[in-house]
């Protein structure tokens, strides 16, 4: 939870400084930083936290699909993401209503954001090599930002997979991998809000 | 159990197995995208360098063509005129008529002379730049143009390579030429300065401030226009014009030594 603290301080010390999209990033990085507090709050009481993850799912995959929509240069880029929020936000409903209810945890909605996540990331990297003009991908936020998302859904995919069953088994090793992974996450974001800045 | 180690075993496997496929996919972009750019910028010079190429192949055909010309225009017109003033001065000048072919026959003389140098600046590779647009000037002041010449002469030295200066020359010419018909100018200068590596020459006059591109009459002039542009790219230079603020136009040419 403390790992989100980092995007939060980066993005606050640099925030006029800061690009459009990546002021989006902080706010979105400081929204999430409030719900993990409370998610870890509610936990602390035993009480039932799901319906916050929820809101986090659906709050991610926005924000993702609105970092893409901004950053891809191909239409058809743009026009894959919209198709993909809409068939996200569709399938999310109907998996709330007939699958997983507010007080489970949406393990079939986070590998289905999972699976669009890493075809986004993969798309993005083809809008980039279609492009004219040479970048050098190490000072790139946006390639940092990618690289992020790609490493983080790739390596809890199976996590989401099998979170039912590793929940079941009370197995609550496996999900030291999330938390490294979501450090992970978080540093990219630090990272990237960092680089962003206009110097 | 079992089931759970299998589970557990699965869960790991495929976790590592996505962040190396990631990690792997991340350095395999960044290395693809590198060899792919240095490819492009390597067919790109090579593009440049062919189309250097054929702009310096015409150039040259159009400059051997000239010499070709000069030299005819010199030694068998240039002769036979030298030929025909040699017998008029042994004929008797108080016949009438015969003091105007003098002078009309010394007159032809003299521009087939002018249009010879013209076609072949000699003056250019024997004496450089600086004295080759001496003299170009002073053969147009006949021409009742007044001109103003400026340049900086310190430390001036021949710093281009003969068919370069001729192609920079050669601009100047047609820019001149562009002047005297279109720009209704009473006084051009021409600056010529050399610092930083680069020589810059700004010809400026006090005409209608119509810049070349803006005769929109089918001339041979948007030709003159394009051999401008072509003889700058091939010295690898620049020119950029621009309308004065009181009166008339400037250019200003710049070529990398």
């Amino acid at each position: 939870m403390l790992s989100g603290l980092a995007p939060v301080l980066a993005g606050a010390i640099f925030f006029r400084r800061l690009p459009r999209m990546f002021k989006f990033l902080f706010i979105y990085a400081f929204i999430v930083f409030l719900n993990d507090i409370a998610v870890y709050s509610m936990a602390s009481m035993h009480l039932n936290n799901m319906a916050l993850i929820h809101f986090y799912t659906f709050l991610e995959f926005t924000f993702i699909s609105f970092v893409y929509y901004q950053i891809a240069m191909k239409k058809w880029f743009k026009v894959i993401v919209l198709i993909a929020a809409i068939f996200f936000y569709l399938f999310s409903i109907l998996n709330l209503v007939f699958l997983e209810s507010l007080d489970a945890f949406n393990s079939i909605q986070s590998y289905v954001e999972g699976i669009v996540i890493l075809i986004y990331t993969l798309l993005y990297f083809g809008d980039l090599l279609s492009r004219d003009v040479f970048i050098y991908l190490e000072r790139s936020p946006l390639f940092w930002l990618n690289c992020g998302f790609l490493v983080y859904f790739a390596g809890t995919f199976f996590l989401f997979i099998f979170n039912t069953e590793l929940t079941r088994s009370s197995e609550g090793g496996y999900w030291i991998l999330h938390a490294i992974l979501y450090i992970w996450l978080n540093l990219i974001y630090a990272v990237s809000l960092w680089m962003s800045r206009k110097t | 159990m079992d089931e759970q180690e299998n589970i557990g075993f699965v869960v790991l496997m495929g976790t590592a197995g996505m962040m190396i496929l990631a990690i792997a996919v991340v350095i395999f972009f960044i290395i693809y995208q590198r060899r792919m750019f240095a490819k492009q910028n390597l067919i790109n010079e090579m593009k440049i360098e062919t189309q250097q190429k054929l702009i310096k192949a015409e150039i040259d055909a159009k400059e051997r063509e000239q010499l070709r010309i000069s030299q005819e225009l010199h030694d068998d017109i240039g002769a036979s005129l030298s030929s025909m003033r040699f017998i008029l001065n042994s004929i008797d000048l108080s016949i009438e008529g015969v003091p105007e072919l003098a002078e009309s026959l010394a007159k032809t003389t003299q521009r087939v002379r002018q249009i010879s140098n013209d076609l072949q600046p000699h003056v250019l590779f024997e004496l450089g730049m600086k004295e080759a647009i001496k003299n170009y000037i002073e053969r147009l002041r006949l021409v009742s143009i007044k001109f103003t010449f400026t340049f900086d002469t310190e430390d001036y030295t021949r710093v281009l390579l003969n068919d370069e200066q001729l192609a920079v020359f050669r601009v100047m010419q047609e820019l001149i030429n562009n002047i005297m018909k279109h720009a209704d100018a009473k006084n051009v200068w021409i600056d010529l300065k050399r610092s930083n590596g680069i020589m810059t020459i700004v010809i400026q006059d006090d005409g209608n401030g119509i810049l070349p591109e803006q005769n929109t009459r089918r001339s041979p002039d948007s030709l003159g226009l394009k051999n401008i542009q072509s003889r700058m790219e091939y010295v690898k230079g620049t020119i950029s014009r621009e309308q004065n603020s009181d009166k008339g136009s400037t250019v200003t040419l710049q070529i990398p030594l």
